[in-house]
């Protein structure tokens, strides 16, 4: 049933833990979405959003190695996205009040939770 | 002329009347003794007759007592024509025995027989009660000045001493008076006899009295301290024959303030070499004294500080809340009560320094309070450690969490590419050791220096740890490269690699017989990047490529993309062995 809230739309996962992030991508597949990444880096995750402008569904990792998530969280608003944020720490300060309301998952966390959050969130939007 | 001649030659009457006048008693006697003259003192003074005195009749105004040796060297003189000299008493008109110098002398003829003897009595009563008042003062001085508890002394010019005390004779013992230079004396060193004849020396030159503190001698302790005032001694006309001396013997005084000197240099010493800070200051908080590690410390002089209050020195100079919260404490202090807290001290080039800092009243013998007693010890290291070790144990809860996550997928992974569970335990459980193995490499060491939380290893060493289980021979394996660092972050993507490459090798790759050999080698290139070959040879002859798409190649190249910021290339095309490069960017490796 929750697979059906996928139906082949564009999901970018934003992870540079390798494992983690095949994780994602292969738990999304297996939920009926399309992972567009994963992205390693800032720089990577604002190019993938570029060419994939029908993508309104995002798990993303908050600490990159060319810095934090903040310019990604910001171009996802700008469209209406589902995000859910998956971390070791926080959201750093000024990116929580930029973004009050978004959910952020605690590392170590389940693919499947994460997926599932997620779907939760763009069946309620 | 001849007036002037019988002028000046007296005629014989006139000698007569200067000889009954004399205000000496004079008389004549011949050559037996026989007196056969006195003149008209003698008369007056004995209040005798001419009938009475002839010859041999002047015994009765003697003292009887005397006259046996008064008659004894008269006849002696007579005998031998030897002028008469003697003092011996006449009685007065008045029955008064006095004192009489007599002197008597022969008068010669051309032949040398004697004709006369002249004799002259002089009364001698006020000398002889000069002298004895002489002699009494004398002694009178003596006595006071042996009373003196001081050495009181005069030398002369040579350095021999004329008059010395008593007390001088204990110290020099048994030297003897005007004999000696106390120089010379062998219980004065070489040294000292020097500096007190250099003082002497001083006082004669200078005609100034000169206040000195010299050493005279040794006791079983050392050298006694005299404190000596040198004046130069002046005869009547003012001219310095020599020098008197006063010396108070400060021997004991000079030890005891010595003693007390050396023990409060001592603590002053463990006080300064102290780094912490022990100060005192007035009930109001002036400071009276600071001990010299937090002066050095803040580039400050003993003046900086002292008469200042305590809160405004420049210890404090950087915060008006630190300057009022140690107000407020000496002021509590002041009243009782000891204050205690961590605070931060301005050192030198405005560096602060965390210190425990405790402000105490200091109470005198009857309880009221006199002084207050600031103090402190450095507690810098430990708030740096204290601190170091919050980012740590910060730093290894995160790792374990990101640790944890890795697990978490590992296991989603293995899972989905098991063909059964044995496989699936088999395949995680070499991938977690693998993991585990590499982070044991990096874990932080608790002994080493405190700001040092991110350990790292380098990439010789990991790779050595990785390899290790798939290799039965070491021989196999052939490592070469730089030992460049390798980061918490970067070393679970480049031990995940390695642990698949090896993986791979050992069971269908060059590992998987005793004669295959894996060569890895790696270097950095100008810019920067690091590039790592993997080289297998003499494993069995490729007949396909591995699943491309396949868990573990994927997770190699997103390990290679993710944390490292490169690639990995595998090439199959060498049907001898694989041959896969790993690039990763500069500054990801240490990280």
């Amino acid at each position: 049933m929750a697979q059906n809230v996928f139906a082949g739309r564009p999901v970018l996962v934003v992870e540079d833990e390798a494992v983690i992030a095949m994780d994602l991508c292969l738990t999304i597949e297996e939920w009926g979405g399309q992972p567009v990444g994963p992205a390693a880096s800032v720089r990577e995750a604002l190019d993938l959003l570029a060419q994939t402008p029908d993508c309104k569904a995002a798990i993303v990792d908050v600490n990159l190695p060319d810095g934090d998530i903040g310019p990604v969280l910001d171009r996802l608003r700008e469209r209406s996205a589902a995000i859910i944020v998956s971390t070791g720490y926080a959201l750093p300060p000024d990116v929580q009040a930029k973004h009050p309301h978004t959910i952020v998952l605690k590392k170590p966390v389940s693919s499947s939770k994460a997926v599932e959050g997620l779907a939760s969130l763009m069946a309620g939007g | 002329m001849e007036s002037d001649q019988a002028r000046a030659s007296p005629q014989p009457g006139e000698f007569m009347a200067m000889v009954e006048h004399l205000p000496v008693l004079c008389w004549m006697a011949d050559p037996e003794g026989y007196i056969f003259y006195y003149n008209r003192k003698w008369y007056e003074y004995t209040g005798t007759t001419p009938t009475q005195m002839e010859g041999w009749g002047w015994q009765a105004v003697h003292d009887p007592d005397e006259l046996p040796l008064v008659m004894e060297r008269w006849r002696r003189a007579l005998a031998t024509g030897v002028p008469f000299d003697m003092t011996f008493p006449l009685r007065g008109a008045d029955g008064v025995l006095r004192p009489f110098l007599t002197r008597a002398v022969p008068h010669r003829a051309p032949d040398g027989s004697i004709l006369h003897w002249f004799g002259t009595n002089t009364d001698i009563t006020e000398l002889q009660n000069a002298e004895a008042k002489a002699r009494e003062s004398a002694r009178t001085l003596q006595s006071v000045i042996d009373e003196v508890p001081a050495l009181v002394y005069v030398k002369d010019l040579t350095g021999k001493l004329k008059l010395a005390n008593a007390t001088v004779f204990p110290l020099l013992g048994r030297v003897q008076q005007e004999t000696d230079t106390i120089e010379r004396l062998h219980w004065f060193s070489a040294a000292q006899a020097k500096s007190i004849q250099d003082s002497d020396r001083r006082a004669i030159e200078l005609g100034q009295t000169q206040e000195v503190e010299e050493q005279a001698g040794y006791d079983q302790r050392g050298p006694r301290v005299l404190l000596t005032r040198k004046s130069p001694f002046r005869d009547e006309t003012g001219r310095v024959v020599g020098v008197i001396g006063t010396s108070i013997d400060i021997t004991e005084r000079k030890r005891a303030e010595q003693a007390r000197a050396e023990s409060e240099a001592l603590l002053r010493r463990v006080l300064d070499q102290l780094f912490a800070f022990v100060g005192l200051t007035t009930l109001d908080g002036v400071v009276i004294a600071a001990n010299q590690a937090p002066l050095l410390a803040a580039g400050l002089s003993p003046e900086d500080v002292l008469g200042k209050y305590f809160w405004e020195t420049y210890w404090w100079s950087y915060s008006e809340e630190t300057q009022a919260r140690i107000r407020d404490a000496m002021l509590a202090a002041s009243q009782g009560e000891t204050r205690r807290f961590d605070v931060r001290v301005r050192i030198s080039r405005g560096e602060l320094l965390a210190i425990d800092f405790q402000v105490a009243p200091l109470r005198g013998a009857d309880g009221a309070i006199t002084h207050l007693v600031p103090s402190a010890v450095v507690i810098e290291e430990r708030v740096k450690l204290e601190q170091a070790r919050i980012l740590l144990i910060r730093e290894l809860h995160h790792r374990v969490k990101n640790l944890f996550a890795i697990a978490v997928g590992m296991v989603n992974m293995s899972a989905r590419s098991a063909k059964d569970v044995r496989e699936f335990a088999e395949t995680l459980v070499d991938r977690l050791l693998a993991l585990a193995r590499a982070h044991e490499l990096i874990a932080p060491s608790f002994d080493k220096e405190a700001d040092k939380t991110d350990a790292t290893t380098t990439i010789d060493r990991l790779v050595e740890t990785v390899l290790e289980p798939h290799i039965r021979d070491p021989s196999q394996v052939e490592i070469s490269g730089p030992p460049l660092l390798v980061g918490p972050s970067s070393i679970t993507s480049l031990c995940l690699i390695l642990h698949e490459l090896a993986t791979n090798a050992s069971k269908h790759g060059a590992l998987s017989t005793p004669k295959g050999r894996v060569a890895i080698a790696w270097e950095t290139s100008e810019d920067g990047l690091l590039r790592l070959t993997w080289r297998e040879r003499g494993g069995p002859a490729i007949i396909a490529p591995l699943e491309k798409k396949g868990f573990g190649s994927r997770l190699m190249e997103l390990s290679a993309k993710g944390q490292l910021g490169g690639e990995l290339r595998m090439d199959w095309s060498d049907r001898s062995g694989l041959q896969a490069t790993l690039t990763a960017l500069p500054d990801r490796l240490p990280r």
